[in-house]
């Protein structure tokens, strides 16, 4: 009744809204058939996931810190074993080298 | 002191209205594998998804499937939502229009005839009445627009989405938004205005 003085074009305007919003509600067991349908994310899912998001900033930097991984743990364990300086066995090493140089340059053992 | 105590059980009785029962919270608990917030976020949005889904689609028997391979999508995504960037509803409304797009497709346009007759079919014979008869030539006259104009009117005026939000689901501009919203309103009327005619379109297309 509210529409009789309103311009027809008005009038299908709104009835067109009243039309489109009309309430409407999903079976309702559909819920519960989603949750039931819900797949468990392997452990190398998330991995994935995690290495190779959808938005681009760590799509980027994510697979390139991986990357660089080998990298840094090779940098590790090179500066690492450099260190080792004080190892007994290199003294050791040390004579032995030079005992062979002395024996090589004076012919061999003196009782020879 | 009866006031301090009745002040404290104000305070305590009604809590401040948090975000954690925000869409946007329940993403986050989502995104570490909570399905009792999956199934909260469900039951908030399941209704709109689907009614959505029915009607850019058409196809209301295979709108139970349309809304399961969204809602599974979206536990599946729940890490790459971003939080700020984009609502909750945008996000969702965009994961649900393109499975409708995918299925459009693969249904390819000769199901969009048909739609509009299981619509009217699934009316049936009792559904009777003015009212019955507005809705089913609402039914036909949406299966006849063009995909990208039923999607923009019933995102903006049925979900109710903005001119913007609606723009970022469609993945195009505010303006054409506006400009298919035009063109899909005035043509939806002329439809709905030559009721009989809406078949023989199709037929035609």
């Amino acid at each position: 009744m509210k529409y009789n003085n309103e311009p027809p074009a008005n009038r299908q305007a709104e009835r067109l809204d009243e039309l489109l919003v009309e309430p409407h509600a999903a079976p309702p067991t559909l819920a519960r058939r989603i949750v039931h349908a819900l797949p468990s994310q392997s452990r190398w899912q998330r991995i994935l996931d995690w290495l190779l998001p959808a938005d681009r900033e760590s799509r980027l930097w994510r697979p390139a810190a991986v990357a660089l991984l080998p990298l840094a743990l090779g940098f590790a364990l090179g500066f690492g074993s450099g260190t080792q300086d004080e190892d007994p066995l290199y003294d050791d090493v040390l004579v032995l080298a030079f005992s062979d140089d002395y024996f090589a340059t004076n012919g061999g053992y003196g009782d020879e | 002191m009866s006031g301090v105590l009745a002040f404290a059980s104000a305070v305590t009785v009604e809590p401040p209205l948090c975000a954690a029962d925000s869409d946007e919270a329940l993403m986050a608990q989502i995104a570490a594998g909570d399905e009792q917030a999956f199934e909260r976020l469900l039951s908030r949005h399941l209704d709109r998804i689907h009614h959505y889904l029915g009607r850019l689609t058409g196809h209301w028997a295979e709108c139970d499937d349309l809304a399961q391979e969204t809602f599974i999508k979206v536990w599946l995504k729940a890490r790459s939502f971003r939080p700020g960037r984009v609502r909750v509803t945008t996000w969702l409304h965009r994961i649900a229009h393109n499975v409708a797009v995918d299925f459009l497709r693969k249904a390819g346009r000769a199901t969009r005839a048909e739609a509009g007759e299981r619509a009217r079919d699934e009316a049936g014979p009792d559904a009777l009445g003015q009212q019955a008869e507005e809705r089913q030539r609402l039914h036909e006259a949406l299966s006849a627009l063009p995909e990208n104009q039923r999607s923009a009117i019933l995102l903006r005026h049925q979900q109710g989405l903005s001119n913007p939000e609606t723009a970022a689901v469609l993945g195009t501009s505010v303006r054409a938004v506006e400009s298919l919203l035009s063109r899909g309103r005035r043509r939806l009327r002329a439809l709905m205005d030559q009721p009989g005619n809406v078949r023989g379109r199709e037929r035609i297309s």
